[in-house]
């Protein structure tokens, strides 16, 4: 995760969903968690920003279980999330540790939201997902066709 | 742009194009994880708002030696 806080500056009330200690701005505001949940489904934010483990090319995301077992599913407010936000992005990595893509024709995995995402920034490209095709918005160290290749069956447009 | 080397590095540079991306005034909940790290570089004046699920709003990036210490 970075840097951490320093020493007495951490006040360990004030975290993120994460468990990072934060900081607040002027007018920041404390809410019931149930007050949480009803800003994230009734449609209150603008843009959620969420990890993964696949994206699809219809959107869908799967984010909270690989199936391994020695892994610990957590899904946390993440479904929430996904269908509540009006934009939900996606940050990962293109590929997986093994070179496996995570941008994918459809999820193996078990799903979050279907049909939600957007847009997935990655560390070579970001790219746009809507009405079943993906679409590459910039690319980052890698050329159209060497991703084409790595990234196939899933046809990405140009 | 070259191609960022360790994983830090690769996790900033997305969170940077993110940042980058999101409207002003916007309200915004980053997921665990490394999208937190989108708050360390939305534009100082942006009035972007961050939601946490765990009930806050208008959160500030990860404290640091050099800002202040309100408690």
């Amino acid at each position: 995760m970075g840097p951490a806080a320093h020493g007495d500056e951490v006040d360990p009330d004030l975290i993120n969903a994460g468990k990072v200690p934060v900081t607040e701005l002027p007018g920041a505001a404390y809410f019931h968690h149930a007050d949480s949940f009803a800003m994230m489904r009734g449609g209150h934010l603008d843009v959620c920003v969420l990890g993964a483990f696949q994206v699809s090319a219809a959107g869908d995301l799967a984010n909270w279980h690989t199936g391994a077992p020695d892994a610990i599913p957590a899904v946390g407010g993440a479904m929430d999330l996904a269908i509540g936000a009006k934009r939900v992005w996606v940050m990962m990595t293109l590929f997986d540790k093994q070179g496996a893509p995570k941008l994918v024709p459809r999820c193996t995995y078990p799903l979050t939201g279907v049909g939600c995402i957007d847009r997935v920034y990655t560390d070579l490209g970001t790219f746009e997902v809507a009405a079943g095709r993906v679409r590459a918005l910039e690319l980052h160290g890698a050329t159209a066709d060497e991703l084409a290749e790595r990234l196939a069956p899933l046809r990405v447009d140009g | 742009m070259s191609t960022p080397r360790t994983k830090d590095d690769i996790a900033a540079a997305i969170a940077r194009d993110i940042a980058a991306e999101h409207p002003d005034g916007a309200y915004v909940n980053l997921g665990i994880g490394q999208p937190t790290l989108v708050a360390d570089h939305l534009p100082a004046g942006s009035g972007v708002v961050l939601h946490t699920r765990t009930g806050c709003s208008s959160w500030a990036p990860r404290r640091t030696a050099t800002r202040s210490t309100p408690t």
